[in-house]
């Protein structure tokens, strides 16, 4: 039996594990960390640098790293999204030749899918380095709230990192599955997890080893890193004040100053105070200079507080949204490192009036969840059983601009539905069907995924010829879209889903790329 | 080959599509498709001939070339007619000795859980509780219990990576069957409606067919309402249902399918999608032609659709009015009449565009309705009282403009077309007339 590894390809970190022994493992990286940052850069002298040593020289090498590209995967240029990275990210994001936004870093272009695969392959390493064998088998998470373009992108780039994606899951899901809940009847989850750069609640249902996600909702432009800057923000204010020295234009110094924000952070998870110490960090006409700042828990409590109220209000706009109160929720499941914050724990824990789940490391939860569906697929024991839902709606754009849904979100796959659309013109020989993706009721603002058009109708006043619309979704999650009339039984079809932003022969080339690029292993 | 036709003994044999066909990739002509669809394993080959809609002999020599292919199989009418009768539980169907050759112990699936796959794809046409295996009132919570329990043994997944041959095809169609189920089961609008033509069902028994050569005229309550046009499909279908004995479990199938379809018609009223309701409402009666119910919603939902038809226009035409296009907002208003041909605004805004354009004849019969419709409004006297004084017809006008005064005493502009007529009938004694 091959054994299927689980990714959570987190924003600012990922995680790999397995199951062995019937027991899942998270497998610690060549440097002994169990999470590895989800960071590519090229540096000065041409060299790639990936995870931890990309972190190293973020700063000092701004323009040449690359980090949270998650936020960009299987968007278009002109998306919010996109729009609000170009103008906070240091690297330069392009319009690339299938509107899709593409990341030139030291004179290479780069698309977002191939960056993904650049931190899957580092992760398939760790796991392979850990087994001794060959790995190829994945699963992999993705947000909740991600199309079928992010998810289809995502196994892009499983692919171009020379993996075989069996499933892409939802994040939530695989923390829930983590905890093995939901094996003893229906229960009702919040998944609230704060990661290093974005925010995701979700409510999940469990049943019988059942599980399906009920709502989701979150902010991509959220997290740790907001934490960590303020505290930076925090202390090159007191140092300014103290010494007179203005380091923001220092890059070493806000690099060492940030990688001693973050670790202050995290200290403060269990102690009530701590010190950032950073020697030497600059001189000026007195001699050197250093730094040295105390920071105790409510400080921080003090220059987060908005940061933890505005995920709160996600999370009552999601309840609200799913139509349940926190009287309904059986558990509440934390994942994400910044989760450790007990600020951020008071705060879910009183809003839910529960206890939060905890034994599970909060940056491992999804990436365990992961290899449990993995395992799940190809070993003997298939007691439980994960119903893939559709993250968004599918339909078709009516001729008044609307958007008729087909298949509702959340309908577990495989499905099949159909429904019946006429003409509305007089002697209307074709129809066009643009199938969409996405919950606005306007087309426009949904989000295409392909047309075609059926041709031949038989003239006909206005609304009489019946055009049988089926959408039909097998377990693998393809999509296919057919429109048949049903006086010629005439019929076109195309398939949906397989839609990244790049072709077969695209993702051909990249590999071929990358497999030069491999940095030679110790077997 | 047979080119005189078919072979012996063809004529009561009932072809059924073979399983595991990709239909979309046979390579075929309109006509032939259609009579490809007409195969539903319950129309004995006599009658795909009749209703096929090719020539006599071609198709003969089609449903032969399928039968030599393996796309259609044949077999008596008998055993078709009897196969999956909808309403009897899974449990209680034998896997019939054709069914027993598809168990192959060689395959990834143990031959028990093949056994398993079999009766319940047979029974899948059941009515959706019977198919989660719940009673007809139980609460979502148990619909939903059974559908995990339904799922945990029939999805696909279960079998992931594992040899099991056809069974692949047959599960995922009984998983989409069971989500149907599933789904339909838990919305409550979906669930009452399905409980009522549950209960309807059970009190009065279906039609039964007529008499093979019975007269037209006595098919049971012959739709009275103007159905939709019938496209090819439906007058083959009528046909079949006058002249011939048609097997009560294809019947039953038939008002399944239109079950379904008056369900999703009621859906899509309630998210207010009133085109798909309507198309909906009208397939369900395409299935059903005989259910009152579904004429009457459909009835309304296509007056629903009208009415949303009859505002577009509407507005479309005030743009058009309002950017000087006279002649193409008549025209617009004329086809919200056609919707609306009660409305007396639509008429009374008909008569003035018509007025403008100077097509006199219409302006009179739009406004004359207008006043017809509601007589208490003194615009609309006022407009047929200018109609009638660009016809030269003094009085009328003077009359129909008092009229318009006396329900409007505030009306200045019907003052003032008054006092012109009456200027003009004193510079000119006697008038026009």
């Amino acid at each position: 039996m091959s054994r299927v590894i689980g990714i959570d390809l987190g924003t600012t970190n990922s995680c790999v594990a397995l199951i062995d022994g019937g027991k899942p493992v998270v497998i610690p990286n060549a440097g002994g960390y169990k999470t590895s940052p989800s960071l590519f850069a090229i540096s000065q002298d041409g060299k790639r640098l990936v995870g931890h040593l990309a972190k190293r020289q973020a700063i000092t090498n701004a323009r040449n790293t690359v980090y949270a590209s998650k936020r960009l995967i299987g968007r278009r240029f002109d998306s919010r999204e996109v729009q609000t990275a170009i103008k906070i990210c240091p690297y330069e994001i392009v319009r690339g030749p299938n509107d899709d936004p593409r990341i030139v870093i030291a004179g290479k272009t780069f698309t977002t899918s191939e960056i993904a695969a650049i931190v899957l392959r580092e992760m398939k390493h760790v796991a392979e380095e850990y087994l001794g064998e060959p790995v190829t088998d994945a699963v992999i998470t993705v947000p909740a709230h991600f199309n079928d373009t992010q998810r289809q992108c995502t196994k892009d780039a499983g692919k171009i990192a020379g993996l075989n994606v069996l499933r892409i899951i939802n994040e939530p899901t695989a923390a829930a599955l983590a905890y093995g809940l939901g094996k003893s009847g229906e229960q009702k989850i919040a998944v609230y997890d704060l990661g290093g750069g974005t925010f995701d609640i979700s409510i999940v249902e469990l049943g019988a080893g059942v599980v399906e996600v009920l709502a989701t909702s979150g902010d991509t432009f959220l997290g740790g890193e907001d934490f960590d800057r303020r505290i930076v923000d925090h202390v090159l204010a007191a140092f300014q004040e103290r010494e007179g020295t203005d380091l923001r234009k220092d890059s070493m110094a806000l690099q060492r100053l940030k990688d001693a924000a973050e670790k202050a952070k995290c200290d403060l998870s269990t102690l009530n105070s701590t010190e950032i110490n950073l020697p030497f960090i600059a001189n000026d006409a007195n001699g050197p200079r250093h730094l040295n700042v105390t920071l105790d828990r409510a400080t921080l409590e003090g220059l987060v507080g908005d940061v933890v109220a505005q995920t709160m209000k996600c999370v009552e706009q999601c309840m609200s949204d799913a139509g349940i109160t926190p009287k309904d929720i059986d558990h509440v499941v934390l994942v994400g490192g910044q989760t450790r914050t007990p600020m951020v724990q008071s705060a879910v824990t009183d809003f839910f009036k529960k206890r939060t789940h905890r034994g599970v490391n909060p940056d491992e939860v999804v990436a365990v969840g992961a290899a449990i569906q993995g395992n799940m697929l190809v070993s003997d024991d298939r007691d439980l059983l994960l119903l893939d839902v559709t993250p968004l709606s599918l339909g078709i754009a009516t001729f008044d601009g609307h958007f008729a849904t087909l298949i509702g979100r959340n309908t577990t796959a495989p499905v099949q539905k159909s429904h019946v659309f006429t003409t509305t013109r007089d002697k209307q020989t074709a129809v066009k069907i643009r199938v969409l993706q996405g919950e606005s009721d306007k087309a426009a603002e949904n989000h295409l995924l392909g047309e075609f058009v059926l041709s031949n109708i038989p003239p006909a006043p206005k609304g009489e010829p019946e055009i049988e619309v089926s959408f039909d979704i097998d377990a693998n999650g393809i999509v296919n879209v057919s429109a048949r009339d049903s006086e010629t039984d005439a019929e076109q079809s195309i398939t949906v889903s397989a839609t990244g932003t790049l072709s077969d022969e695209e993702i051909e080339r990249i590999m071929h790329d990358h497999a030069q690029h491999e940095l030679p292993r110790k077997k | 080959m047979h080119p005189a036709g078919a072979e012996r003994g063809r004529e009561k044999q009932v072809p059924q599509l073979a399983p595991g066909w990709e239909r979309r990739g046979l390579r075929l002509s309109p006509a032939e498709g259609f009579l490809l669809s007409r195969i539903d394993g319950a129309t004995p080959w006599t009658l795909l001939r009749e209703i096929g809609g090719l020539p006599p002999g071609e198709a003969d020599r089609c449903l032969e070339r399928w039968v030599a292919e393996g796309l259609v199989t044949v077999s008596g009418s008998e055993a078709a007619a009897n196969r999956s009768r909808p309403g009897s539980p899974a449990s209680e169907l034998p896997v019939g000795k054709e069914r027993e050759s598809e168990v192959d112990p060689g395959l990834e699936i143990p031959v028990e859980a093949q056994r398993r796959v079999l009766l319940f794809e047979a029974g899948l046409e059941r009515p959706y509780h019977e198919l989660l295996g719940v009673g007809a009132g139980v609460d979502s919570k148990t619909i939903k219990r059974a559908y995990f329990q339904l799922s945990k043994e029939y999805h696909p997944d279960r079998y992931y990576r594992r040899e099991i041959g056809a069974y692949a095809e047959k599960l995922d169609r009984i998983f989409k069957k069971i989500v149907e189920a599933y789904e339909l089961m838990m919305d409550p609008t979906t669930r009452a409606e399905l409980e009522r033509s549950m209960a309807g069902r059970g009190s009065e028994p279906a039609p039964a067919a007529p008499e093979p050569g019975a007269a037209p005229a006595a098919a049971p309550r012959s739709p009275s309402a103007a159905p939709p046009p019938p496209t090819a499909g439906r007058r083959a279908l009528e046909r079949l249902h006058r002249q011939f004995r048609i097997p009560e479990a294809i019947l039953a199938e038939r008002r399944g399918r239109a079950r379904e379809f008056h369900a999703a018609a009621l859906v899509a009223a309630h998210k207010q999608r009133w085109l798909e309701a309507a198309g909906s409402a009208r397939l369900a009666i395409a299935f059903d032609p005989w259910s009152d119910e579904y004429k009457k919603r459909f009835g309304e939902l296509q007056a629903k659709v009208n009415g949303i038809r009859a505002v577009e226009l509407i507005e479309r035409a005030e743009a058009a009015a309002h950017g000087g296009a006279s002649q193409e907002a008549l025209r617009l208003f004329e086809e919200a009449l056609h919707y609306r041909p009660h409305d007396p605004a639509v008429n009374a805004r008909a008569a003035e565009l018509a007025l403008e354009t100077g097509d006199l004849s219409r302006a009179r019969e739009y406004a004359e309705r207008a006043c017809e419709l509601r007589s208490d409004v003194g615009a609309y006297q006022r407009t047929l009282g200018r109609v009638l004084a660009r016809e030269g017809l003094r009085d009328k006008a003077i009359a129909a403009l008092e009229r318009a005064l006396a329900l409007d005493p505030n009306d200045a502009k019907a003052a003032e077309e008054i006092k012109k007529l009456r200027r003009a009938t004193r510079r000119r004694p006697g008038g026009k007339r």
